[in-house]
This record gives C-alpha cells, structure tokens and sequence, in this order.
C-alpha cells in the first residue's frame, strides 16, 4: 500500500509545501485583518449563557425575532421547548445604559420599598460587574432581599441592616435584554440553568496559555537539544508554531468561535504533532548513523519513507475518534473537534513537510558555512 | 528482558494495586445509591440538629437508669454528651447488642421484662439510629476525597471572586507604621488615591518620633561616632539625612505593601488549600486587585468550610487577660463550670461599636463604678468561641484582655498537630522565632499568675494561665472536645501564613455544567464510537497483533483511572481531552512496534529475533516522543491552573501508564505466546 509512496522524493517537494503553507498562513492573517480579530466566545469575552424551558413549542427563529441579532438561540433536544440562549457582553459596553439599567433593577426598587435606604458605598461599576454597599434602615432577611431583587443580584449581609449588593454585567444584561422581554411574551418563561461568565477568566487563561507555552517549547528544545541536536529541536518547534498558527487560520477560514476549548485543542496538536515528529526525527537519527552522511536529503526522504505507514496508520485513528466526536459528539465538543481535525492533519503534514525539509536546509546551509572561502582560511589558520 | 515469573510478578502488582485504589470510585459510582449519597448533602445546621437530638436522648437515656454512674460506668464520661461517634461514646457492647435485649436490660436493671423497659429500649434504638447515620455521613465524606470527581465544566460547581479588604489593610498597614512615627492625625484612608496609591505629600512622620528610634540604634551600634569628638552640626547633618531616608523608605515600603497585598494574599490562599487539601479548587488572579476560587459541585457546607479557610485572616497575637478588672466582676456576670473565670455570654452583646456589656450589665457595673465602659484602660472584651466537629462557632464566654500585642503572629516559626500524653485530646503545637521567643520569656515572667490569651484573627481561642517563664514554643488547645479537622484547619492557616488583610467574598456565582446533560451523553457516546473504530481498525490491520495491543489498551484505560482515582482527581473536559490523546499515543506506540516487526519480518528472522530487535529499535522512538510530551505535560501540569492543569496531568499520566502497557505489558503478553504456541511466524 505505501511501496510507491515511500519512494517519494519529500524532500524535493518542500517548494510546494513551504508555498502551501505559507499562502494559507497568509491567507489567515489576512481574514484575522478582515474580520478584525478573532470571534471570541461568551467564556472569553465573558456574558450569561441561559437555559431556557418555554411552556409552548417555539421555533428559534421566532425567539431571535423577539430578541434580536446579537443574541445567539440554539435549540436543546427536539421537544421545541427547550433552548439555550447566549449574549456575550460585545466588546463595546456602553456605560451610559449599564449605568442606567443598574439604577433602574436595583436601586429604583429598593428606594421605592425602603424610605430610610442611605448610600453607604457608592455604586463602582467594574469590567465585571457592579457593586455597592446600602444601609436600608430596617431589619431584612438576606433571602427577603434577594428574592426582592430578583434573579442574578447577590446579596450579602455586611452588619446590621447594611447589605453589600452585587451583580455582574452579563447577568444585568441578560435580565435587561433576555429574560423581561421573552417573559412579556411567554410567561410560563423558566430558567432551567443560568451560567455567568466573568470576561476576567477568560482573560486570566489567554495570558497563562501563553506563558506556559513559552517554557513548554524552551523545555522541548532543551531536551530535543540534548537528545538529538540542536537542529531537531527548532525544526520542531518550527513545526509546533506552524501548527498552532495553521489551527488558528482554519478557525478564521470558518469562522469558527475561539472558545476556551481551542485552548485545550491547541494543546493537545502540540502534544500530538510533537510526538509525531519525533518518530520522524528518531528514524532519522538512526539512519544517520547507517547511512553515508554526505547525502542529507537521501536520509532524511529514507527516514521519512520508511516511518511513513506508521504516521499514516496513526493519524487514521486518531482522526477515527477526531472525525465521531466532531458528527456525534454534539454542539458544545464540536468546535473542539473541528480544531482537533485541522491540528491531526496538519500535524502530520508538518512534521514530514515542514519539519524534515528544515533539518535538510539547516544541514545544506551549514555545509555551505563549512566550504566557504572564508571559513576555510580560518579552519586553515588554526 | 527479565525473566517472565518477575515480570509477571510486577504487572500482577500493579494490576492489585490500580484495583485497590480505584475500588473507592466504583463503590461511588456504582455501588452506592443516590439516597445514600443523599446524606451527604445534610447541610451544618442539620447535623447540629441531629447531633442535639442524639445527646438530648442520650441524656434522657441516663436518666432512666437508676444509679447511672454506676451501671452505665462506661457509657459515661467526659463527652457523654458532646462526643458523637459510637465507638468512643458508648460501650459497643451495650448499643450494639439491641439485638439481645434481654441479657442488655439485665445488666443496666437487673430485670429481663423488656415492656418494663420500653421507653429505654426505645430511646437506645433511636440513639443506635442516629449515630449509624452519623457514622455514615463520617464515612461518605472520607470516600469522596479518594473519588474521580466530574469538573465545573461538566458538573457545574461554584465560582468564588474575592478581593482584598482595603480597610483592614489600610488598618493593619497604620498599625505597623505607628510605632515607626506615622503621624496619626492623618487618618491612612485619606492617604489612599482613588487606584489604591499612597498620596505622598499628604503622609507624615512625626519626626522626633523618628529621631529618637534613631538615637537608640545610633547610641547602640556607632557610640565611637559621638565620643570621636564630631562637631554637633554634623551629626545633626547626619541624624536629618537618615530622618529623610527612613521616611522615604517607611513611603516606600507602605506603598509596596499596598500593592503586593492581592499577590501576597494569592500566595497565602494557595499555601491553605495545598495544607487543607481543599482538593480540585482552581485559583487565578482575577483583573485588578480580585482573586477567583473555582470549586467543583460541592454541597453548600463544603464551599462555607472552603470560604471560611481561605478568608480567615490567620492572624494569630498573644494578648494578657486583664485580671484586675476581671477580678471585680460580680459573680453573677460570670460564666459556669469551665467557663467560671470568664464573663458569661448572657451579658455580653454585639454592638456598631463592638462588643459591649448589655444595658442590664452596663447599669449595674456603672451602678458601682466597676466598669465604665467595654474599653477601660486599653483593654476590651474579646469573645471565646469554641467549634463542634461540624464547623459551628458559637462564643462560649467573654474576657477582658489588654489591648496591646505581645507578641504578633509574624513570629512564629512553625506549627503542628499535637497530642496530650495523658487525655489524648489533640491541640496545637507551635513554636516563634529568636526574636518572639525572646519577647515571649519577658512578657509571661512579668505576668506569672496572669492568663495569656491566645488571640485569632480578634477571637480568643483558648487563656491558659501563665505558670512560669515561658521561652519560644507552646500550644493552643481548642477546649475539651476539639475536632480534629479544626485542629488541621488551625495548623494549615498559621502554616500559610497570614494574610495581609481580611478578604471579602465579592462574588459566588453558582455555574450549571457548561456542556448540558445531553451534549455530555453525546459526547461520551462519539468517544465510545470512535475508541471502537480504533480497536477494530487495530486488530483487522494487524490481526493478532492487533489483538495484543487492544489488550494493552483497556489495561492502560484501567490504570490511568486508577492513578486519577487515588488523586481524587476532578475530571474536565481538558481532562478527557488529555486521555484522548493518551489513548492515540498508547496506539500510536504499538503500531510503532507493529510496523517495525513488519519490517523485521521482511528481513527473515527467527520469530524470537524479530520480537527483541523490533522492541528494540521502537524504544528509542517511544520512549523520546514520549517523554517530550510528559516533560510538556509536567509543565502544564504545575505551572498552569484550572484547564490547562487538567490537560496536563491526564496526559502526564496516561502517557507514563501507556509505555507501560504498551512496551512492557504487550511484550510480556507477546513471550507467553511464543512459549505456549511454539509459533513459527508472527501474525502482524
């Protein structure tokens, strides 16, 4: 089966391969200009995720008729009652109408009920939510409170009649803009499950994913370095980037959400391409030793030829599991399983297309150094 | 390779071994009913309930002994109503033996009618009831800590935001730097700009304050600079150009203070929960000076127990019991039994200003002129709380104590559990540095006779009285009956250190499981598919190899699950994901050694041959891929938090069991074959 592939000449394709690779990272840098930036999801951008029972049979797109564009409506199993609805906080918070709403679903309420209420802290409007501390001026339960103030509010008792009240952002906005006008429609309206996302941890995560995956490649290149050469460990980790930067141009080329379980996909390619190129690079390193080292290339497409059934019959199944996650596995894996696809395949691509051809032009281009003029003078000199 | 009987001898240990750890998370799972899971969810005040019920009944059971002292000599003692387990409170023989009524009844009345006794028998059943039920919820809570647990992305859970008290910091930062000669006319809080920075111009140092801490150092370290014969001028010169430097390092060191407090607060909260093992709780660095707590789907009692650990401020003083003014208490106004030299709760309230003496108290005090006001002379009433084994603080008893601290808790040095030799009663150990102990020997010789009160976070916890000297080590007990959970939690917290201010829970915001119930089973159902696919792929493309290496495949799911298990792991998504990827790189080193045989074989060798040099030369591919990714995955593991741990040490994990099964299990399996079918070729 792979007899007449692995005489292929691998090497001699890195023309093509290096301009494939490089037009389709282009290309998505260019999308990345286009759509200016990446579509970041409700766990990153942060925004209320609510799951919703309606009584009545709906369909969704008479939900979004109501709500409007920006807020997602997808539909849970196939009772037609059931949904989930999404509103990130958009990138553009207009303070002016958070300000407003949190006057108007908290404070108007409690002035109305409590004659006494005095302003103890200030309301302080955060990236993540509001907050403040009001002394109502007469004995209330915390419960009371709450179930006064209604859904997505905190309440928390601070000393005598003083209470520290609290809510995030998205759960305001859901209030303002999900619940009050889908419960004017339907009001058999339920919450079956209501989860915030606060803007912050996805934020915490976008700067921790870097910096571990700074050591992790400084990590790589130490042992690679140490094991092989020095020349395996950048091609390698050539290849981790390449693979990294492909999975995020893919994500643009479909306009994929960039959610929280990119990241995890993201490390997983890097463990998975890594891995594969080591196989690769260990074929080489035997063959090194076997074959006459004047010819690079010969070892380099040998090696490659003769670990080639291997790569292939691993990526088969590993994108067996990959390609029934990304069909069955249901709406919240899917995008998981979409970057894992792209990372299977282009992991294996990289590691025969783009991390072997560096070997070979780190190789000719240290050769080169070697037979300068310049470099023999001095060779001579010593 | 060795021989097989110690291969085999290994891969049976490891085989028991994965077993018995992983048995806690079958039971869990399959063996316990919802109901009995249910009980867990009993929240503090039901347990308190519960436990009243049971000394309630206990102590109506004593009653209707005649000479209880007598009969029921072991069933009574010091915890006879305060101590819940069976095994220690009551004699196992007599609760235990209800099913022998008659001989029970004999020994306690020395009548065998059991309708005589009715209402004993009765009473005795119940208390067997709710201790079984106690002893259940002990035992439950133990079994979940040794349990693969679902994470907050597909169970739901509780997301803690905390951020540090500027107050309390602004306070205790005052504290610090009044004895240095921070001028107190400037109240610290004005200091503050809106960010949280010191306004410099406005803090001042009292400068003769200042001058005259200088003078001892300066007399103390360079007396030869004065004797040198210097003119005045200059040292005067000298003496104003330190005053400067201190200010402006006392500035700097406030400053510094105030902005490291959420980092060295972050630092704190970590070290509490790796002492109190408050296990799969993530915690990160919110924006700004905020911290968030992720905790799995825990019961309310466990995330108030998490929040109480993390925000106690762990700040542990010695301050002296005033005992003149406690001496002039009226004994009315004093406490019963153990708590007879402290001031009884009845006359003690809570007020805006603190804690005071009730009207009733405060009148007749006044009435003659004891006590004028809770804050006489530097001292104030401090509480004394005790805590039964569920968590419950509630304040036993008052006390007077000066307000000046003795010594403070940066002092101390370490921390531990100990045991009383003689009641067996655990406390706690510790032990201050040069500079506390020093401080410590003067402060209990002066006040030989005196009680010291050990001071927690503004809570008495327990007042010894002072006997002797005493130099840099001692202990706190926790009254009669401590638990020893508490006693940990007491340890953990002064181990961590403490934090530089009170934090306050701004935020808890309970998360549904992010993926639904649906999309979970979906889910799980793809993976099932696709590991399914892979197997079969493997044993048709490599048939009976293929069938070796399916074999190795479930021993390796096997163990990883185990090793999961005994860490009481939280499995996420990122979690699955990294045993995902296990699973392709435990596949992925067999089709290695696969494809290497097929290779092998072209060469004609002996079977046996074809065995150990295909092994052979896969080695180094497997094991140099492999450890790349667990050196990866190690990182990921440590230095990451929340998913990015999860990912990691799955994968470092399943990574480590795959080699196993995969270079040594498959091997092993693969000898056995050869020796019991005297085969001729390999089928690969």
């Amino acid at each position: 089966m792979f007899k007449r592939l692995k005489n292929l000449d691998f090497i001699g394709l890195k023309k093509y391969t290096f301009i494939l690779s490089v037009t389709l990272l282009l290309l998505g840098f260019l999308t990345w200009i286009l759509r200016g930036g990446f579509n970041f999801s409700i766990d990153f951008e942060g925004g209320s995720q609510l799951q919703i029972s309606l009584g009545t049979k709906q369909s969704v797109n008479e939900i979004k008729a109501i709500l409007g564009d920006k807020i997602e409506v997808t539909e849970l199993g196939d009772t037609g009652k059931e949904f989930w609805i999404q509103s990130t906080l958009g990138k553009e918070i207009d303070w002016a109408e958070i300000q407003n709403i949190t006057r108007n679903k908290i404070l108007k309420p409690l002035r109305e009920n409590f004659a006494n209420l005095s302003m103890r802290e200030e309301l302080v409007y955060e990236e993540s939510g509001v907050s403040f501390i009001v002394d109502l001026g007469e004995t209330v339960q915390v419960e009371e409170l709450e179930k006064f103030l209604g859904q997505g509010i905190q309440v928390q008792a601070q000393g005598p009649n003083t209470f520290f009240i609290r809510s995030s952002l998205s759960q305001l906005w859901a209030k303002k803009k999900v619940i009050e006008p889908l419960r004017e429609v339907f009001p058999n309206l339920e919450i079956e499950n209501d989860t915030t996302y606060d803007p912050t941890v996805g934020q915490n995560i976008r700067n921790q994913a870097w910096v571990v995956s700074f050591l992790v490649l400084c990590l790589i290149l130490l042992y690679i370095g140490l094991r092989f050469q020095f020349k395996f460990g950048v091609a390698a980790i050539v290849a981790l980037v390449h693979d990294a930067l492909m999975v995020f141009s893919f994500l643009l080329f479909f306009n994929r959400e960039l959610d929280i379980s990119i990241v995890v996909a993201l490390l997983t390619i890097l463990g998975y391409s890594l891995n594969d190129t080591i196989v690769v690079f260990d074929r080489i390193r035997e063959n090194q030793a076997l074959l006459s080292k004047t010819n690079y290339i010969l070892v380099v497409n040998e090696s490659i030829g003769q670990s080639l059934s291997r790569t292939v019959v691993t990526s088969l199944t590993t994108l067996f599991v990959v390609l029934c996650v990304f069909f069955l596995g249901g709406p919240a894996l899917n995008n998981l399983a979409f970057a894992l696809l792209v990372g299977v395949l282009v992991g294996t691509y990289s590691s025969i297309f783009v991390a072997s051809p560096i070997l070979v032009l780190w190789e000719d281009w240290v050769h080169k150094r070697e037979s300068s003029p310049k470099r023999k003078k001095s060779l001579q000199k010593i | 390779m060795q021989g097989k009987g110690l291969r085999t001898l290994v891969l049976i240990f490891v085989l028991g071994m994965s077993a018995y750890v992983l048995y806690p998370t079958v039971q869990w799972y399959f063996l316990l009913s919802p109901e009995q899971k249910r009980i867990l969810n009993q929240d503090s005040e039901e347990l308190l309930l519960e436990k009243q019920n049971l000394s309630e009944s206990l102590r109506k059971l004593r009653d209707l002994v005649p000479d209880p002292k007598e009969r029921l000599k072991k069933l009574d003692g010091e915890g006879f109503s305060m101590n819940l387990r069976p095994r220690v409170t009551l004699d196992e023989e007599v609760v235990l033996n209800l099913d022998n009524k008659n001989t029970l009844l004999k020994r306690i009345f020395g009548s065998e009618d059991p309708l005589e006794k009715k209402e004993f028998l009765s009473l005795a059943e119940e208390i067997h009831k709710i201790q079984n039920s106690l002893e259940t919820f002990h035992n439950l809570k133990g079994l979940r800590q040794k349990v693969v647990k679902l994470g907050l992305d597909l169970d739901g859970g509780t997301h803690l935001t905390l951020a540090v008290n500027r107050r309390d910091l602004i306070r205790r930062l005052r504290f610090q730097f009044e004895g240095l000669g921070l001028k107190d006319r400037n109240p610290i809080e004005e200091l503050i700009q809106n960010e949280g920075d010191l306004d410099e111009s406005k803090i001042e140092f009292d400068r003769d304050l200042i001058r005259e801490n200088l003078g001892q150092n300066q007399n103390n370290r360079t007396p030869q600079n004065v004797e040198d014969g210097s003119t005045d001028s200059s040292l005067k010169d000298l003496v104003n150009q330190r005053e400067t430097e201190l200010i402006s390092e006392y500035q700097e060191s406030m400053q510094q203070e105030l902005s490291t407090a959420t980092e060295n607060a972050l630092v704190v909260i970590r070290n509490r929960i790796d002492q109190f093992g408050v296990a799969e709780t993530t915690i990160s660095r919110g924006l700004g000076d905020t911290i968030f707590i992720e905790l799995p789907r825990l019961d309310q009692k466990n995330v108030d127990d998490t929040v109480k650990t993390i925000t106690q401020a762990g700040e542990l003083q010695f301050q002296i019991v005033h005992e003149e003014w406690m001496e002039r208490i009226p004994p009315r106004f004093l406490g019963q039994g153990e708590y007879q030299n402290y001031i009884s709760p009845l006359f003690v309230e809570e007020t805006n200003e603190g804690l005071n003496f009730t009207l009733e108290a405060r009148e007749f005090l006044e009435k003659r002129q004891i006590i004028l006001s809770s804050s006489v002379e530097g001292s104030s009433l401090y509480s004394l709380e005790e805590t039964d084994e569920f968590g419950n603080a509630t304040i036993v008893a008052y006390a007077i104590l000066k307000n000046r601290i003795q010594v403070p808790g940066q002092n101390l040095s370490r921390s531990d559990i100990g045991y009383d030799p003689q009641t067996g009663i655990p406390h706690v150990l510790f032990e201050l540095d040069s500079e506390g102990a020093r401080i410590f020997r003067g402060v209990t010789r002066e006040n030989i006779g005196n009680r010291m009160a050990i001071v927690l976070d503004g809570k008495i916890k327990s007042a010894p009285s002072i006997r002797q000297e005493i130099g840099g080590s001692g202990q706190i007990t926790l009254g009669a009956n401590p638990s020893i959970e508490e006693i940990r939690q007491l340890v953990a917290i002064l181990k961590a250190g403490v934090l530089p201010a009170k934090l306050d829970l701004v935020s808890v915001l309970s998360i549904g499981p992010k993926l639904g119930k649906a999309n979970i089973e979906a889910g799980r159902n793809a993976l099932i598919v696709g590991m399914v696919f892979v197997l079969l792929f493997m044993v048709i493309y490599y048939r009976l190899a293929g069938i070796v290496a399916v074999f190795a495949l479930i021993l390796n799911l096997y163990i990883l699950f185990s090793i999961l298990s005994a860490f009481g792991f939280t499995l996420t998504l990122p979690g699955l994901a990294g045993i995902v990827l296990t699973v392709g790189i435990a596949v992925d080193a067999n089709v290695i050694i696969f494809e290497r045989m097929r290779e092998e074989i072209r060469d004609n060798k002996s079977v046996r041959g074809i065995l150990s040099s295909s092994y052979e030369k896969a080695f180094s591919a497997i094991l140099d891929s492999n450890l790349t990714t667990i050196f990866a995955a190690f990182i990921l593991s440590q230095i990451g938090s929340g998913i990015i741990q999860g990912f990691g040490f799955t994968l470092m994990w399943g990574i480590a069991t795959s080699m196993f099964t995969a270079l040594f299990v498959t091997r092993l399996v693969f000898d056995f074959t050869l020796d019991w079918t005297h085969m001729k070729k390999i089928y690969v």
